[in-house]
C-alpha cells in the first residue's frame, strides 16, 4: 500500500503543487494602486478553491465554522478519501476539482492539513527502514506544510480585510514558516508594512524575498516601487515601475505612479510622457488627467492643464480638485484656445472629446471672472448636503480668489465676498470631521476680517480657534491631526493677535504680544516642551525693552504671522506710532524666502567647483536688494537719525537672513533672539537696583535664578578676559544613509585661525583632531574659561532644533540639548565660525528659529558670533583674525569690532591684504629668532596666501556679500 | 594642533620633488640624506631654500594647494572615498591610465597622485624614505609608481 501511497504522493505533488503555484498566484497580487494623493492599497484576491470565492475554509486552529457543523471523518475515513482523491489527481484532475472534491465529500481543507501529519507519522511508524516509505511521509508532510501556509495565508487576507493589520502579518508570517518560498506572503506582507505601518524598509526587505523567489513577477516589483517611493528613493522606484513594465507594458497604475515620481523629481516633461502612456492604455484614468494637468501648469503650459483637467472633469465631474486646479490655471492663462482640446483629442482620439466645460457651461473665460465661473460651475456638481468637502474646498477657493482680487483693487468689496466664502465654507468643513481644513479656513476668515479691521469678530474668531486647540492638545485628541500639526495651528493662530491690535492701533499691545509670542516659542522649542504655553508667559512691556536702548542705540523688531509682517522701531525715549510700527502683507517676503530655499537648497547639492557661479551665490546682491525693498529698510532708516547702533529681533525665517547687510548706513549691530534674553543678559551683567527693579519681568529674576542654581562656574572678574576654549578642526565623523562612515573635510584655515587667535590671549585650553570629545568638552565648558573658539563643523537641525550640533571628535557632537544644560554665564563671547542654518526648499520656520546660537544664548552666555551660511575658508580665516585683533588689541568692543572687519573685508584691495598678510608674518617672527613648527606653518600659510592673492581676478577679491555678509553677533 | 597644514607641507615637497627634471645638486641630495626620521616642517622648509627651482616647485604646489583648500567652508562636506573604496567599482585598467604621472606641470593630477597614492601610506613616512634616497627625485617618482602596484596587490 505504501508503493500505490508513494506513486500517487508524487504525481500529486507535481501536479497539485504546480496547479498550486499556478492557482495560488493571485492573478494581480496587490497592486497597490495610487492616484495622486488618493492612495489605495487591493490586496490579492483570496485564494479560492476552483474559483469558488467566498467558500469558507476554516483555519486548523478554527473551533467554529463548518468545523461544527460537519462531522468530524475518522482515519480510516479520511485514509479511504484521500486515496480516492489521489487517484483522481493521478488522472489530471486540476485544483477546482479537487476543492469540489473536498466540498462534496464533506472535507474541509483545515481538517485535511491537520490530519495528514498524523498520517504521516503513523505510516512512518509502521514504515521503518524503508527509503520509499520516509520519502512518501516526507512528501506528505510537504503537502501538508503547504496546506497549512495555505491556510495562515487565507487567514492572514481575512484578518486585513476586517483591518487587523499586526494580526494579518502574523498569519503571514505564520504562512512563511510552513513554506518559506511562499512568495505571495511576502508581497502580503510588505504591502502591510508599507502601508498600515509606514515601515519602508521592511516593505522593501519583503519585496526583496519575493523578488528572490520569483524575479519575472511584475507586481512584486511594481509593490517595490511604491515602498521605495514612499521611501523617498525615488530614482530607485522608477527603476522599480520600470521592471514591472518591461514584464507588463500595459500597468497603467506603474505608468501613472511613475508620472507622479518623475513630478517629483522634477522632471516635469518626462513625468507628461508617462502619464501619456497610462492614459493611452486607459483613457478614462481621471487621476492621469488630472496629475498631468498639474504638471502642465508648472510646466508653463497653462491652456494645455486647463484642457487636461476638462478631460478629468468630463470623467468624474464631481472631483473639486480638478475645478480648483482648473480656476487656478483659469486665472493665470491669458485666452481661451480651441486648438489646444483639437491637438489634445488628436493625441488621444478614442477618449471622448471635451463637452462639459465647454458646451454644457461656456467656461472659455479666463482671469479672475473666469476663475469664479469655474469655481462657481464645480458648486453645481458639489453641493453642500451631497459634497460637504468639495463644498468647502470650492467656498475656500472662492474665499481666496476674492482676497487675492482685493489686494489689487476695491479691497473692502472683495474681501467682504471673501468673508461671506469662508463662512460658507465653515458650515461643511466642521471641526469634526475637517479638522485641518476647518482651521486652515478659518485661519484666512481671521486675516481677512483683521484686513476688514473687524478687529472684534476676528479675536472672537481666534479665540475660538485657540480654545479648540487647546482643548484638544490637553486632551491629546490627534484623531485628525498630529500633535505637531495641532501645535503648529495654535502658533499660527496665536500670532494673528499681533494682527488683531496692529489694526485696532494698540502698537503696545501688539509689540508685547510679538514678544510674548517669540518667548513662548523659544521656550517650547528649546525645553522640548510638549506644548507652546500661552497661559504662563510673563509680558515684556515697550518700557522694558527700552532699557535696552540709549539714544544712539534703536531696536528693530519683527512679527511674521499669516496674515502680514509687521516691523516696530523701537527707540530709547520715542513712543510707538504709525510711522514705526507697521504691518504689510507678508506674500512678498515668503515669496523670496522660498525662492533663497530653493536656490539654496541646489547650491548646496552642487559640487564646490561649480558653487561660485551658482544664482544662489552670485545673485546674492541682487537678492538682498528685494529683500531690502520687501524689508522697507528706507523707511526704517528715515526713523533712525542719531542712531548709530542697531539691536535687530528679527522673527522666524528672517533670523536665517544677514539684515544687517541691507542697511546704506553703517551701523554697529547686534542681534537678539528676543527682547527678554536682552533684558535677561541686562540684569545679570548690571543687577536690578531698587531704582529698576519695578520694571524688571519677573521671568528674568527666575531665569537669573535657575542660572544661579546650576553649579557656577568660579568667577572671571568684569574686564578680565584672558582665557579661551578652543576646539580646533576635530576628525569629524558623520554616518551616512547607508550606515557607513564618513569623515567631513579637514579645514587647514581653521587651523591657522584657532594658532593666531589663540595667541592672544595669555591662556588657551586646546583641543582638535581626536581629542575634542563630548566628555572632554562638557568637562572643558563650565571651567573658568570667558571665550569658546569653535573651528569645525556645525548643522542645523530643522525637525529637532534641540539636535542641532557642533561636530566633535570621531562621531561626538555637541548638541543644543547639551549646551542648555550648562550654566556659561561667565562666557563673554561664543565664536561659532562653523554653523549653517540651512533649510531644505521644502522648509518654512512657522513658530521661531532656534539653532546653536539661541543655545548658547540660554546658556548665558554674552555673545554669539555665527555664521549664516558656509563661507569660504579663506576668507573666513581673514576675518576671524580681523576681528579677535580689533577686539583684543585695538579695543574696539565686539559688536564694532566684527562690524568694521566686514567693511574691511568688503572693501580690502589686493595691496591691502598682502600688507595685512606681511604683518601677520612679521608678527610670528618678532618675538623670536628661532621659529617653532607652528610658527613655520603659519608663516608658510600667510606666505601662500599672500602669493596667492595676484591669481585672483578682482582688485577686492572679497567684496561680494558672500565672504563677509554670513557673520552675524548675537548678544548685548 | 597644524596636523592639516603640515600635511599640506609634506605634500608640497613631495610635489615638488616629483616635478625636478634632473636629479638634485650633489651637495643638496646630501643635505637631504643628513635627515633622521625625527624631521619636521622646519626641515622641509630649509631643505626646499637649498636649491632655487625645488623652492620655486615647492611654493607653487603649496599656493595651489592653500588656493584650493581655501575654497572649502565649514559646511558639512564630506572626504571623497579612498582610493581602496573606489576600487571595487573601479576598472584597474582605469586606475592605471590616471597613474600617468609624466605631465609633471599638471599640478592637480600631481596633488591627486599624492592624495590617494601617498596620503593613505604615511606621508612623513614616504617622504622620510625619499629623502633617505641616493637620488630623491628618481625615489619620489618610484614611490608614486611603486604605491600605485601596491594597490594593485594589497587592495
Amino acid at each position: 500500500m505504501l508503493d500505490k501511497i508513494w506513486r500517487f504522493l508524487k504525481q500529486l505533488i507535481q501536479r497539485i503543487l504546480c496547479a498550486y503555484t499556478q492557482y495560488f498566484n493571485p492573478p494581480w497580487p496587490p497592486p497597490l494602486v495610487r492616484g495622486g494623493t488618493r492612495k489605495k492599497i487591493l490586496l490579492p484576491p483570496l485564494a479560492t478553491a476552483g474559483g469558488k470565492e467566498g467558500t469558507n475554509l476554516a483555519s486548523p486552529l478554527s473551533k467554529g465554522g463548518l468545523r461544527g457543523v460537519l462531522p468530524t471523518l475518522t482515519d480510516a475515513e479520511y485514509e479511504a478519501k484521500l486515496m480516492k482523491l489521489l487517484e483522481w489527481v493521478n488522472q489530471g484532475w486540476g485544483r477546482g476539482d479537487v476543492a469540489e472534491f473536498l466540498i462534496a465529500k464533506q472535507i474541509k481543507n483545515g481538517d485535511l492539513a491537520a490530519w495528514l501529519p498524523r498520517f504521516g507519522s503513523r505510516l512512518l511508524e509502521g514504515a521503518q527502514g524503508s527509503t520509499a516509505s520516509a520519502d512518501a511521509v516526507s512528501s506528505l508532510q510537504e503537502l501538508a506544510r503547504g496546506l497549512e501556509a495555505e491556510v495562515w495565508y487565507k487567514r492572514g487576507k481575512e484578518q486585513n480585510d476586517l483591518g487587523l493589520f499586526e494580526q494579518a502579518i502574523a498569519s503571514y508570517e505564520k504562512a512563511l514558516e510552513f513554506k518559506p518560498d511562499f512568495y505571495q506572503a511576502w508581497i502580503n506582507r510588505g504591502c502591510i508594512l508599507c502601508d498600515n505601518f509606514n515601515k519602508y524598509e521592511e516593505a522593501i526587505a519583503s519585496f526583496d524575498k519575493a523578488l528572490e523567489i520569483k524575479p519575472d513577477f511584475d507586481k512584486a516589483w511594481y509593490n517595490m516601487g511604491i515602498a521605495l517611493d514612499n521611501f523617498g528613493k525615488l530614482e530607485d522606484a522608477i527603476a522599480s515601475w520600470d521592471k514591472a513594465l518591461e514584464i507588463k507594458p500595459d500597468e497603467h497604475n506603474a505608468w501613472f505612479n511613475r508620472g507622479l515620481a518623475l513630478r517629483k523629481l522634477g522632471r516635469l516633461e518626462e513625468a507628461i510622457a508617462s502619464y501619456d502612456k497610462a492614459l493611452e492604455i486607459k483613457l478614462d484614468k481621471e487621476e492621469a488627467w488630472f496629475d498631468r494637468s498639474g504638471v502642465l501648469y508648472h510646466l508653463g503650459k497653462l491652456e494645455e492643464a486647463i484642457a487636461s483637467c476638462d478631460k478629468a472633469l468630463e470623467i468624474k465631474p464631481d472631483d473639486h480638485a480638478a475645478w480648483k486646479n482648473r480656476s487656478i490655471a483659469v486665472e493665470n492663462a491669458p485666452k481661451h484656445r480651441l486648438l489646444v482640446y483639437e491637438i489634445l483629442q488628436g493625441q488621444f482620439p478614442k477618449s471622448p472629446p471635451v463637452t462639459r466645460t465647454l458646451i454644457t457651461h461656456n467656461l472659455t473665460q479666463r482671469g479672475y471672472e473666469g476663475q469664479i465661473l469655474t469655481l462657481k460651475t464645480g458648486l453645481e456638481y458639489c453641493q453642500q448636503n451631497t459634497h460637504p468637502e468639495g463644498y468647502g474646498e470650492l467656498h475656500q477657493a472662492l474665499g481666496d480668489a476674492h482676497y487675492s482680487r482685493g489686494k489689487l483693487t476695491s479691497p473692502n468689496t472683495y474681501w467682504n465676498k471673501a468673508t461671506t466664502n469662508y463662512q460658507e465654507s465653515l458650515k461643511t468643513l466642521t471641526p469634526d470631521t475637517f479638522l485641518k481644513l476647518h482651521l486652515q479656513v478659518l485661519q484666512k476668515l481671521i486675516k481677512t476680517l483683521v484686513s476688514l479691521k473687524q478687529t472684534d469678530e476676528a479675536n472672537k474668531l481666534r479665540r475660538d480657534a485657540t480654545d479648540l486647540l487647546q482643548r484638544l492638545l490637553k486632551q491629546q485628541n490627534y484623531s485628525q491631526l498630529t500633535q505637531q500639526q495641532l501645535t503648529d495651528k495654535l502658533v499660527s493662530f496665536e500670532q494673528l493677535t499681533v494682527n488683531i491690535f496692529m489694526q485696532s492701533g494698540q502698537f503696545a499691545e501688539a509689540l508685547a504680544t510679538a514678544e510674548t509670542d517669540k518667548n513662548v516659542c523659544l521656550s517650547w522649542l528649546v525645553d522640548a516642551l510638549p506644548i507652546p504655553d500661552y497661559e504662563t508667559e510673563e509680558t515684556v512691556t515697550h518700557a522694558q525693552i527700552q532699557q535696552l536702548l540709549n539714544p544712539t542705540t534703536a531696536a528693530i523688531y519683527w512679527h511674521l504671522s499669516d496674515a502680514s509682517l509687521t516691523t516696530f522701531i523701537i527707540k530709547s525715549d520715542g513712543l510707538l506710532s504709525p510711522e514705526t510700527c507697521f504691518s504689510d502683507f507678508p506674500d512678498e517676503l515668503e515669496k523670496w524666502v522660498k525662492e533663497w530655499n530653493q536656490q539654496y537648497t541646489d547650491y548646496q547639492s552642487k559640487e564646490k567647483t561649480s558653487q561660485v557661479n551658482h544664482p544662489w551665490r552670485g545673485g546674492m546682491a541682487s537678492k538682498f536688494a528685494r529683500l531690502n525693498a520687501i524689508l522697507k529698510i528706507d523707511a526704517i532708516e528715515q526713523q533712525l537719525e542719531g542712531i548709530t547702533q542697531l539691536i535687530l529681533i528679527p522673527h522666524r525665517d528672517l533670523h536665517r537672513f544677514p539684515i544687517h547687510a541691507l542697511f546704506s548706513r553703517d551701523f554697529v549691530v547686534s542681534y537678539l533672539p528676543s527682547a527678554q534674553f536682552g533684558l535677561n543678559l541686562k540684569h545679570r551683567l548690571n543687577p536690578p537696583t531698587a531704582a529698576n527693579t519695578a520694571n524688571t519681568p519677573n521671568t528674568v529674576g527666575e531665569w537669573n535664578s535657575r542660572l544661579h542654581r546650576q553649579n557656577p562656574p568660579p568667577r572671571v572678574e568684569e574686564g578680565e578676559v584672558n582665557s579661551i576654549l578652543s576646539i580646533e578642526n576635530p576628525n569629524s565623523i558623520i554616518i551616512d544613509e547607508n550606515g557607513k562612515r564618513k569623515e567631513l573635510l579637514p579645514l587647514p584655515a581653521a587651523e591657522i585661525e584657532s594658532e593666531i587667535i589663540c595667541r592672544m590671549f595669555a591662556n588657551s585650553t586646546r583641543r582638535g583632531e581626536n581629542a575634542a570629545t563630548l566628555d572632554e568638552v562638557t568637562k572643558l565648558l563650565p571651567q573658568p574659561h570667558n571665550i569658546f573658539h569653535f573651528t569645525g563643523h556645525g548643522s542645523y537641525d530643522f525637525d529637532n532644533p534641540q539636535q542641532s550640533t557642533l561636530y566633535l571628535s570621531d562621531t561626538h557632537r555637541l548638541t543644543v540639548k547639551e549646551i542648555i544644560q550648562l550654566n556659561l554665564s561667565n562666557y563673554k563671547l561664543i565664536c561659532l565660525s562653523a554653523c549653517e542654518t540651512a533649510v531644505t526648499d521644502k522648509q518654512t520656520i512657522l513658530a521661531e528659529y532656534v539653532g546653536l546660537t539661541s543655545g548658547f544664548m540660554r546658556a548665558g552666555v554674552g555673545f554669539v558670533v555665527s555664521t549664516l551660511w558656509p563661507v569660504q575658508s579663506g576668507a573666513s580665516t581673514l576675518l576671524m583674525i580681523d576681528f579677535y585683533r580689533r577686539w583684543r588689541e585695538e579695543g574696539d568692543s565686539l559688536p564694532v569690532a566684527l562690524a568694521n572687519s566686514q567693511k574691511w573685508l568688503q572693501s580690502a584691495t589686493r595691496e591691502d591684504l598682502a600688507a595685512w598678510y606681511q604683518r601677520e608674518i612679521d608678527k610670528i617672527s618678532e618675538n623670536s629668532s628661532e621659529l617653532s613648527v607652528a610658527e613655520v606653518s603659519l608663516r608658510r600659510f600667510f606666505k601662500s596666501n599672500q602669493q596667492n592673492l595676484a591669481k585672483m581676478e578682482s582688485d577686492q577679491p572679497y567684496q561680494h556679500p558672500y565672504y563677509w555678509a554670513a557673520f552675524t553677533l548675537t548678544g548685548l | 594642533m597644524m596636523k592639516n597644514n603640515n600635511d599640506d607641507i609634506f605634500t608640497a615637497f613631495i610635489g615638488a620633488v616629483l616635478q625636478q627634471t634632473e636629479p638634485l645638486p650633489a651637495p643638496v641630495q646630501l643635505e637631504f640624506n643628513k635627515i633622521d626620521e625625527a624631521f619636521t616642517i622646519i626641515d622641509i622648509e630649509r631643505l626646499a631654500e637649498l636649491h632655487p627651482p625645488l623652492l620655486a616647485a615647492y611654493e607653487e604646489t603649496h599656493n595651489w594647494l592653500m588656493y584650493h583648500s581655501n575654497e572649502r567652508s565649514k559646511g558639512l562636506d564630506v572626504l571623497p572615498d579612498s582610493e581602496s573604496e573606489k576600487e571595487n567599482t573601479t576598472n584597474p585598467e582605469i586606475s592605471n591610465a590616471a597613474s600617468d604621472i609624466s605631465d609633471l606641470t599638471n599640478l592637480p593630477k600631481i596633488i591627486n597622485e599624492i592624495d590617494t597614492k601617498v596620503k593613505p601610506r604615511g606621508l612623513k613616512k614616504i617622504l622620510g624614505k625619499i629623502l633617505q634616497a641616493g637620488d630623491s627625485v628618481q625615489a619620489s617618482r618610484d614611490t608614486i609608481l611603486s604605491s600605485i602596484a601596491d594597490s594593485f596587490t594589497h587592495d
